[in-house]
């Protein structure tokens, strides 16, 4: 079996001339592929898609991404399907990604890839470091499934970790660490009603000019999203300069749902995220 | 065990006495976050509530909280204080709580655990630390103000550590008593039963390196979160 180092860099800068982003630099080796960029005329956003062509993730992949967006450039990043990592053996090497992701004063990204699908007997480590610049904006979205629930094949992954580091202007906003075994998640799940398929999104909203209003009204708007069985909760991240956004749903489409709806209620504040991910 | 000569009974009395209700920290008014679960329906009852010690309560020690101050008791050497570890172990402390209550939580009991420590021991690792926190913009954490308050009583760290996880629990299960129908037979038993975890927690806790701190259950967190914006609540957090 072949594991791969996969690389991915990106920078994103806005043009001159008209102000659109394009992208300014360019770098991917296998599993990484990229469609080509389509640019959303109306929210005025580089739609990015970044393609994995083989089945998923496997024993001793090593990928690393770098996305950088430069002041005045909006680039939303995503992908066309889930991203399934499969069984390892025990004697087999793991799984891991590093996702780095920067943003220059005034600039966008909105980086929202398809779930997370972690197979019976898997073993990955995902650690994202989003640094934002003051001025800079950002919507990163983070989607978990508890494996592959239309086979009935939940909750059984070896090892999961999960780091999420997230820094405004260098300082340190938010860093957390999912690595909860299956079997704990599981129990946390079944304690909370929220049943044998609970789905998990975990967001978080960066813009200038959101610690000046602690109690925006788009926040009950958020949580009146917490409807049969979704739950929902948002609160500000310290500093004031961003939020966090996180989501359990019973059942995969229901999560997508709450997150369009999270998408669509945001994109008052940030009309970035009017952006339609599908459009391509 | 104390010592032949009894010198431990210093440390033992500064311990009992900062782990007790009377301590002014202020702990009796946060629910760390519990108070959500019970008005989202999620603890209702001894089982459920027994389920959140173990499911969440302990993690988030063994994990968290219990690995900060162990770090934090390292860094805090009298002979030669690591202060922009202790800033940096400060700032995690908050980095690691999304929600807003949970921060002003650990930063309320922490400041005020700070503040005592300094004003009842007159010790100059404890004013060297409230100046450094000030001129720095520090956030308090509980955690390292325990480390702290640890470090000016003499006391070994895994009592530290074993201080730390008796008042999280007792202050937990103190408003666990305010929020439900559970009496103080059944409230002790429960509080017992978690205490026997203690010396597996910190054993695990002191391996935990800096780069691994961290834990969070998702319904916490959003509990927490809605529990700012509830229309009657009994607790801060």
């Amino acid at each position: 079996m072949v594991d791969f180092h996969g690389h991915l860099a990106l920078r994103a800068a806005a043009r001159p001339d008209d102000g659109v982003t394009a992208l300014a630099s360019q770098s991917f080796r296998a599993p990484y592929h990229l469609s080509k960029p389509y640019w959303d005329a109306d929210t005025r956003t580089l739609l990015v898609q970044v393609v994995n062509p083989t089945a998923g993730i496997l024993s001793g992949d090593r990928l690393e991404s770098a996305v950088s967006v430069e002041p005045g450039a909006a680039v939303l990043l995503t992908a066309p399907s889930a991203s399934r990592v499969f069984c390892m053996r025990a004697d087999s090497p793991a799984a891991s990604a590093l996702q780095h992701f920067t943003v220059a004063p005034g600039g966008w990204l909105e980086v929202l890839p398809e779930p997370l699908v972690p197979h019976r007997g898997s073993r990955f480590h995902q650690r994202t470091v989003l640094d934002v610049a003051p001025g800079g904006s950002a919507f990163y979205a983070d989607l978990l499934f508890p494996g592959r629930i239309a086979h009935g094949e939940t909750w059984a992954w070896d090892r999961l970790i999960l780091e999420l580091e997230v820094r405004s202007g260098g300082e340190l906003l938010l860093r957390e660490r999912l690595d909860q075994t299956s079997d704990h998640l599981h129990a946390l799940a079944i304690l909370a009603g929220s049943g044998e398929n609970a789905s998990f999104g975990n967001a978080v909203f960066l813009a200038p000019g959101l610690a000046a209003d602690s109690a925006p009204p788009w926040r009950a708007a958020l949580h009146a999203l917490q409807t049969e069985g979704v739950w929902i909760g948002a609160s500000v991240l310290r500093t004031g300069a961003g939020w966090s956004i996180k989501f359990v749903a019973p059942d995969g489409i229901r999560l997508r749902h709450t997150l369009a709806s999270i998408r669509r209620i945001l994109s008052a504040v940030a009309p970035h995220l009017a952006c339609d991910a599908r459009k391509l | 065990m104390l010592g032949s000569d009894n010198s431990s009974a210093a440390w033992l009395v500064g311990l009992l006495q900062a782990g007790d209700s009377f301590y002014p920290t202020g702990g009796y008014a946060h629910s760390f976050g519990l108070e959500g679960l019970i008005e989202l329906g999620v603890v209702h009852d001894r089982e459920t509530l027994r389920s959140f010690f173990l499911l969440s309560a302990l993690p988030t020690l063994r994990q968290a909280e219990l690995p900060l101050a162990a770090h934090a008791y390292a860094a805090l050497d009298p002979v030669a204080p690591d202060w922009p570890r202790i800033a940096e172990l400060n700032t995690l402390a908050h980095a690691l709580k999304s929600p807003r209550e949970l921060r002003a939580a650990t930063d309320n009991v922490g400041r005020q655990r700070a503040e005592l420590a300094a004003r009842l021991h007159a010790h100059p690792l404890a004013n060297d630390y409230l100046a450094r926190a000030v001129s720095g913009s520090w956030p308090f954490s509980a955690a390292v103000s325990a480390a702290l308050e640890g470090r000016i009583l003499g006391a070994p760290r895994d009592a530290v550590l074993a201080g730390i996880t008796y008042s999280t629990l007792s202050a937990t299960l103190a408003a666990a008593m305010k929020l439900l129908r559970l009496g103080q037979n059944a409230g002790q038993t429960l509080l017992t039963e978690m205490l026997g975890h203690a010396p597996d927690l910190i054993a695990t806790a002191t391996t935990i390196p800096l780069a691994e701190i961290g834990w969070f259950n998702p319904w916490l967190d959003i509990a927490s979160a809605r529990h700012e914006t509830a229309n009657s609540r009994m607790f801060i957090s």
